[in-house]
């Protein structure tokens, strides 16, 4: 029974991965629009079941209804297990994508692969699969832990476990859902060292990757880090620096958010601002207030987005980092894209130049649709498109306004975000040594 | 040394224009619009904070229209020198392609490719300018038309987009007008083919092949003209300040006005200002791929567009050769395709961001001025007259990157091949 389980999914990984996030989904707003679901008793639209239910699964964090006052401790419940399905079940099938199910995997790769993992084929799957879940409960139950300790000192015992418990799945997930009410997300909390650090230490783990996160368990027996892993860690870190000091320039002298926060604040809340668009949807400063300078920064640190295998969407650090070292090697020159001393194979760059691009016109192609159809302006659609496309979830206030059809573009593009890039990473390999001819080479001029 | 010509350029157009007599009030223009106006025309961009017609007397309208003439017919000269002499390391192979492409080698072959660009543009400037005087006749004396003529012709050949129409309506009063519109198109099409194109149609009855350069570009452009015009089209038909006022035909010589305009000449027949956020979008994305290379035209250019594009729809078939209209393109231009297009991005949305801090107006009005700069395009949809000081500076330096950047970036952007003796062992990172 299991063998023939495992047969059929592998038999197409992406196809068994988009069926049982749709059926997640459709589980979840059919509980969803029951009346126990919602606080005043009355069933919810089941259009705005099925974007919350969408948001959920693919740990979006958009909201039509806010979560904390529309919903019942019950429909929060559900969310929050949507929430841990969607993120914990796509970290596992991603890491598996990555290590075990790849299309032609050579004995050589196997092998240092099973080096890497210490495990192989189906007891190996077992086992990588319950170290997920381990690595993720036990980041969560502290998470939980130190929020609810900070939440004790605003309301009693049990709501602020309970509250510890919500807020640390939902950002470890990056899923960006929050039940402090009024769709204020964390703007309560802003000036909070606590549980901004926590906040931003939760997000940052579940947007390293279970790859990395490995890796850096690993470390203390002496294991050096993959290249994988160091690129990851180069490319987050500086993306979150260089993030901060934008937002804190930009946002310095801006009296509707940074401005009447003392220095150090300013610094917490900028760097927050920075780690929540890669792909969280936490917010402490009021989004709509800030410049469009910075609006569109974020956006394009939404489109970005955190690492493989990881809860979070976007294209991805590594994706990112690929074609930053293409165009750095073709400008100086050199033949081989470069990185730590590890050459990457051209079908790689390929690969990610593939991906972006298609990420791209997903975009492009949806702000324009939503252009014609919802009555707002040019950046707050873009906004509102990059934030589900990467599966982030800030809003500038476009989704609670959102046409019926507006709704429908927004949840696929959720859904596409989430389950595209790992598909197409997964689908676009080269079927090597099947084309038996190469065409002749034709010369144009470029530029 | 093409950077320094344009600087040189620029800068004594810069002071002409500043001369009292270049203006009609005869009083000096400021250094800042002087340089504005220079540099949009060296540049063939066509943004204009000041009317040409009514701002400039005749003496300083001619230095425009030198500018331009100078910014366009040089640039595809040495866009084509570039692209067929000057190649970094031109291995004898290619030499003798190229010769044999163009039927001539080395120095000699440089005067006379030089005398075949100026004959050529000459030619269908002149033609331009005869059919232009004709339709002008209906309206003026004929002096005046004959200058009118000329000056549009030239404009329009070079893709500048500079007119004399007034008070920044560009075409718009001959909106419904086929044979303006017609004519108008074929000059910026064939300005926007480039020059080795050009010459290959010229031949085309001699040698009945056309190369696979031209093959490609005209594929390519023919493509965007189409997909443009449709979109346009569809999103403007029922809007009631464009193109809704209109009958069928003229909605559609209309949209395909503004959709050949994009790609990079920045004419227009209805008011850019008034159009849907979405068609200005899409107008965003045309500016951006633009004209063909070795052309008077700007942007990334359509030989990149469609490199990137067969790359991705290799990759999505799962061939590890990009294949082109049944050829396969070299993994070295692959990215330089993909170089050129990012570092374009980075230098867009840079600007896009500094922009937004400095001028108070909308997002897309915003990216539709950069990228109407960047891609030498000179489409406005209303904010260059309201640019601040910083603005002004920004916009000149992005019309003067976007006009040199891409060839020179191409140019400069050579493989040293057999140079580094090792290579670095294969990582493995996960993409996606």
């Amino acid at each position: 029974m299991f063998r023939k389980l495992y047969a059929w999914l592998i038999a197409s990984p992406p196809r068994t991965l988009a069926l049982g996030f749709a059926f997640i989904i459709a589980l979840g707003s059919f509980l969803l629009h029951l009346s126990a679901a919602s606080r005043t008793g009355e069933p919810t639209r089941y259009i705005d079941a099925l974007f919350t239910a969408t948001s959920a699964t693919c740990v979006t964090g958009l909201v039509v209804v806010d979560t904390g006052e529309h919903y019942s401790t019950f429909g929060q419940i559900v969310i929050l297990t949507m929430i841990q399905l969607g993120g914990l079940g796509f970290m596992s099938m991603a890491t598996l994508f990555a290590f075990f199910l790849k299309r032609r995997i050579s004995l050589k790769e196997r092998l240092i692969l099973q080096e890497a993992l210490n495990q192989s084929s189906i007891e190996g799957i077992v086992r990588l699969v319950r170290r997920v879940v381990l690595y993720a409960l036990t980041i969560e139950a502290a998470g939980a832990a130190l929020l609810a300790i900070r939440f004790l000192r605003d309301m009693s015992p049990g709501k602020a476990i309970y509250y510890g418990i919500f807020h640390s799945v939902s950002f470890f997930n990056n899923a960006g859902f929050d039940i402090m009410g009024g769709f204020r997300s964390l703007t309560g909390y802003v000036g909070d060292p606590l549980v901004n650090l926590v906040t931003m230490a939760l997000i940052v783990l579940g947007g390293l990757g279970f790859v990395v996160l490995s890796d850096l368990t690993d470390l203390r027996s002496g294991r050096r880090l993959s290249l994988h892993s160091k690129v990851v860690l180069t490319m987050s870190g500086s993306l979150i620096l260089f993030g901060a000091i934008v937002i804190f320039a930009f946002e310095y002298s801006n009296p509707g958010t940074l401005k009447p926060l003392d220095t150090g604040t300013k610094i917490l809340s900028a760097f927050m601002q920075s780690v929540s668009p890669r792909t969280a949807g936490v917010n402490t400063v009021d989004l709509p207030a800030l410049r469009q300078a910075t609006q569109f920064f974020i956006v394009l640190l939404m489109f970005i987005g955190a690492s493989p295998g990881s809860t979070g969407g976007g294209i991805k650090t590594t994706t990112f980092a690929a074609l930053l070292g293409a165009v750095w090697a073709i400008i100086r020159g050199r033949e081989d894209v470069v990185m730590f001393r590890y050459r990457l194979a051209q079908e790689r760059v390929y690969k990610a130049l593939t991906l972006t691009l298609l990420a791209v016109a997903l975009v492009l192609t949806a702000t324009m649709i939503l252009s014609t159809t919802e009555d707002h302006y040019f950046l707050m659609i873009l906004f509102e498109v990059v934030s589900a496309f990467g599966t982030v979830g800030l809003s500038m206030g476009l989704t609670s306004d959102l046409t019926l059809f507006g709704k429908i573009v927004i949840m696929l593009m959720m859904f596409a975000g989430r389950l595209g890039p790992l598909t197409l990473g997964y689908a676009l390999v080269p079927k090597r040594d099947k084309v038996l001819y190469r065409e002749a080479e034709g010369k144009i001029i470029i530029g | 040394m093409l950077t320094i010509g344009f600087a040189v350029i620029i800068t004594i157009g810069a002071l002409l224009l500043r001369l009292p007599i270049s203006t009609v009030s005869r009083e000096p223009t400021p250094w800042l619009e002087a340089f504005f106006v220079s540099g949009s025309a060296t540049c063939v961009t066509g943004l204009a904070r000041l009317d040409t017609v009514n701002y400039f007397s005749v003496f300083g309208r001619w230095v425009i229209l030198v500018l331009v003439q100078l910014g366009g017919l040089g640039f595809m000269t040495m866009g084509t020198l570039f692209a067929f002499f000057a190649g970094r390391r031109l291995s004898l192979k290619d030499r003798l392609v190229l010769q044999e492409a163009m039927n001539q080698g080395s120095l000699e072959g440089i005067v006379r490719l030089v005398r075949r660009v100026l004959v050529y543009a000459l030619c269908i400037e002149a033609v331009g300018a005869l059919l232009f005087t004709f339709r002008f006749m209906h309206e003026m004396h004929f002096r005046k038309a004959l200058y009118y003529g000329v000056f549009h012709s030239v404009s329009f050949f070079n893709n500048g987009g500079f007119d004399l129409f007034g008070d920044f309506r560009s075409m718009a009063d001959y909106v419904g007008d086929p044979y303006m519109n017609l004519l108008a198109i074929v000059l910026i099409v064939l300005g926007g083919v480039g020059f080795v194109v050009l010459s290959d149609l010229v031949e085309l009855r001699e040698r009945r092949k056309l190369s696979y350069h031209s093959k490609v570009v005209l594929w390519v452009s023919a493509f965007l003209i189409v997909l443009g015009t449709v979109t346009i089209l569809i999103f403007e038909y029922s809007n009631e300040n464009t193109l809704g006022p209109l009958g069928f035909g003229q909605k559609l010589l209309a949209a395909t006005m503004q959709s050949v305009s994009t790609r990079s000449a920045g004419v227009s027949t209805v008011d850019i200002g008034s159009l849907r956020d979405a068609t200005q979008f899409a107008m965003v994305l045309l500016m951006f791929v633009g004209a063909s290379p070795g052309s008077t035209g700007g942007g990334i250019k359509t030989t990149a567009f469609a490199v990137l594009a067969a790359a991705v729809w290799a990759m999505l078939r799962g061939r590890t050769d990009v294949v082109l209209l049944g050829l396969r393109v070299e993994r070295n231009k692959v990215n330089r395709a993909i170089t050129v297009t990012m570092l374009s991005l980075a230098i867009v949305i840079a600007s896009v961001m500094l922009l937004s801090i400095t001028e108070r107006q909308g997002f897309l009005l915003i990216l539709f001025e950069v990228m109407s700069a960047y891609a030498t395009v000179g489409l406005s949809a209303g904010i260059t007259g309201d640019l601040s000081t910083f603005g002004q500076v920004v916009i000149i330096v992005l019309m003067f990157i976007g006009r040199l950047g891409p060839l020179t970036m191409t140019y400069a952007l050579g493989t040293k091949s057999g140079r580094t003796l090792y290579r670095y062992a294969e990582g493995r990172i996960i993409i996606g």
